[in-house]
This record gives C-alpha cells, structure tokens and sequence, in this order.
C-alpha cells in the first residue's frame, strides 16, 4: 500500500469524546503539509463528519465498536480515509442525496460538506460489511 | 458551555467544539428549559465556539422546530467565519438570523 510522504493511522474507540482528537490529528497532519488555514478547517468537518457518522449510524452508539482514520500524504494531496465495520450503506446513492438522513433530528448534511470541502469522495459499503470513506484534498500552489 | 436564562430568553454559550459529543448533553438540559413554553428566544452565542458541525447544526435546527410552533425565536450569533460558512451552505443562515462575529447584534 502506498503510504506517500508521509502516514498516520489513528484507531479509537466510537466514544464522540474521541472527534476532537481525530479531528486535531488530521489539522496538525494537514498544517505539516503546507495547507492553508481555511483549509484545514474544511478538512475538520470532513473529519468530523465522517467519522460521526461511523459512531452515529455504523455502530448505532456502540462504543465498544472501533473506528480507524488513516491520513497519508502526497505530492499535493491529503487523502483521508475512515473506515469502520459497521452495518453498513444499501444504497450510497441515496446516502448522498442531499438533506437525506436515515436518522431522525439529522440534516443530511454530512456528506454534503464533505463534497464540498474535497476534490474527491469515494465511498466503499455493503449492508453488514462496514463502511469506508476515501476524502481526497489538493492542496492549491502558493 | 454556559446557559443563562432570563424569563423568557435563553442564552447558550458553548466554549471550544460544538460537536457530537455535547449535543445529548446540551439538547436535554434546553428540553428542560423549553418544556413549559414559556421561552420565547433561544440565542447561540458562538463567540467562544471554536469548531462546529453538522452535529450542531442539527441541534439548533431541533431547537428551533421546538420553539417555532408557539411563536419562539432561534438566533446564532458571533459565528467564525468557517461556522457561517456552514449555516450558509445549509440554508438556515436567514431563518436562525445569523449574525457574524464583530457585528453587531440586531433584536
Ligand atoms: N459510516 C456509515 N455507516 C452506515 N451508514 C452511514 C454511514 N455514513 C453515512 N451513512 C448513511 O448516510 C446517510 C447520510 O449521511 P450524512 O452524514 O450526509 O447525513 P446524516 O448523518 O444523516 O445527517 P448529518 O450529517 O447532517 O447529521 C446517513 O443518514 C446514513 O444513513
Ligand atoms: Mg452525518
């Protein structure tokens, strides 16, 4: 596996006290790659945002549950990846229409921030096989 | 995170992120405060809100479904830019009368 110029794999339990530190490793790793600051407060939502909702609807809250945020650097580009191994997506289409939520008092706006604070976003799910979230950022030339 | 409340007005300040992991917390205390419909305006002030989400998001829009029946009102104030950002791409920046930091507040 190609790991760039540089990687970092974070592993936490589903515990939401655990955002802030998936959310600080991926500013510090992005801020080491020359990103500016509003950039690295889009790459925070996009962190927090898929990884909220690996603990929120991959694992329904279980806490005991693992979630996995993997950062590698590149020429110039940050790829983020979160993967969990929870119930899962049926239908990604759907997921990422936006303001569509399977959860009731949710916006449907996660993958909508997500999208627009990435180049790139690929999605890998199947229903009882987890989920994998691929966040690709450029970072622009001086 | 500090609430304060007059008769009829509460005034929610939370400090650092506003995120999943203070949203159950802060969504039962202010169902507690709304519950007898007396509150008429929810202010978020974001000025010590150093990130937020869609999480938060969420929240404020779940207030403001609460209030809104009986005539209650829902502002966010001193929002960073990156938060306005957020309630702009939303859409909720006009019904939650965002206001950015270092302007003033209107009503
Ligand atoms: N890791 C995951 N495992 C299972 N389902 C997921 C996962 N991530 C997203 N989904 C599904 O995709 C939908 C859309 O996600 P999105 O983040 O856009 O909205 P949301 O989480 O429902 O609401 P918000 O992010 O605004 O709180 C979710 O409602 C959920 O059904
Ligand atoms: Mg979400």
């Amino acid at each position: 596996m190609a790991k760039g110029k540089n990687y970092l794999r974070l592993e936490f339990y589903a515990k939401d006290c655990n955002l802030a530190a998936a959310r600080l490793a991926a500013a510090a790793f992005s801020a080491e790659m020359g990103f500016s600051l509003t950039d690295i407060e889009e790459i925070k939502v996009a962190v927090s945002e898929s990884v909220s909702n690996a603990m929120i609807h991959g694992y329904g809250g279980d806490e005991t549950r693992i979630v996995t945020l993997t950062l590698s650097a590149f020429e110039n580009e940050l790829e983020m990846v979160v993967d969990d191994d929870g119930i899962g997506i049926s239908d990604v289409e759907q997921a990422l229409i936006p303001a569509y939520s399977a959860a009731e008092d949710h916006l449907g706006l996660g993958f909508v921030f997500i999208q627009s604070f990435t180049d790139a976003l690929d999605i890998r799910s199947a229903p009882g096989e987890g989920t994998s979230v691929r966040m690709c950022k450029r970072r622009r030339g001086e | 995170m500090k609430i304060e409340k007059t008769d009829r007005r509460i005034t929610v300040m939370t400090d650092g992120d506003f995120d999943l992991h203070i949203c159950p917390e802060l969504k039962a205390l202010l169902e507690e405060d709304l519950k007898d419909h007396r509150v008429t305006h929810v202010c978020f002030d974001l000025s010590k809100t150093s990130f937020i989400d869609s999480s938060g998001l969420g929240l404020i829009l779940y207030i403001y479904k609460q209030t809104a029946p009986y005539g209650g009102k829902v502002s966010v104030i001193n929002a960073s830019p990156p938060a306005a950002k957020l309630f702009e791409m939303a859409g909720l920046d006009e019904l939650l009368n965002l206001r950015r930091k270092g302007r003033e507040k209107l009503g």
